[in-house]
């Protein structure tokens, strides 16, 4: 892709020079330029949980080498080089934060963890361990 | 851009009375007075810890960045750690 631009004189020349600098141009693929991923399935080594529907969770990028997937509700911060390996450990954190917050008993858990917990436990419409 | 050491910070969230879920070692527990208060997902021993994975772990361990960095290199004490969160709301 070529794209022509032709200062009238030399002052637009220089202003044009200064923005092309000031430019942060990067390619990304298709999934990396993703906002939310929307899934209804969660699939890890161990066990598939499948959704109530589709739900989606925010992808944010805290820097250029990074994929961040939250839900500040489930307590998840899921960090990777890549959609795929925030993603993965996304899935990992939902398995452990499901796992350890139903085997424990309310009135053990921290105000915030409790929450966690009713909304984990509200999103998962199954659980189908391997 | 701010890097702890995962090997240090592991050592140090253990010696700051967070436990290893016992289940994946990846994981570590906060408890006070019998309640489970924060958990945190670290890296492997062998690597190091970056900008967003330390911004990920104070936001689990419901505390400021610089007060992580801090916890995370034993210049604050589990008292300040509890301090803190009560100073938060948390407990």
């Amino acid at each position: 892709m070529t794209l022509v631009v032709n200062p009238k004189n030399k002052q637009q020349e220089k202003i044009i020079k200064v923005f092309m600098q000031s430019l942060d141009i990067n390619f990304h693929s298709e999934e990396e330029a993703a906002l939310a991923i929307r899934i209804d399935q969660i699939k890890t080594d161990k066990r598939t949980y499948l959704l109530k529907g589709f739900q989606s969770f925010p992808i944010t990028r805290p820097n250029k080498k990074s994929f961040t997937i939250e839900s500040k509700l489930l307590d998840i911060y899921a960090n990777g080089s890549s959609v795929t390996e925030a993603s993965a450990d996304f899935y990992d954190q939902f398995d452990y934060t499901y796992q350890r917050l139903t085997n424990i008993e309310d009135e053990k858990l921290s105000k915030h963890l409790l929450e966690a917990k009713k909304f984990i436990t509200l999103l998962v419409d199954q659980v189908k361990e391997k | 851009m701010a890097v702890l050491s995962a090997k240090d910070t592991n050592k140090n969230l253990l010696k700051k009375g967070f436990v290893k879920y016992e289940g994946d070692h990846n994981y570590f527990e906060f408890y006070h007075n019998d309640i489970f208060i924060t958990k945190t997902k670290t890296s492997h021993n062998n690597q190091e810890i970056g900008d967003p994975l330390i911004s990920a772990m104070s936001k689990q361990c419901k505390v400021s960045k610089d007060f992580f960095k801090q916890f995370a290199r034993c210049e604050k004490s589990q008292e300040d750690y509890v301090k803190e969160l009560k100073a938060n709301g948390i407990i």
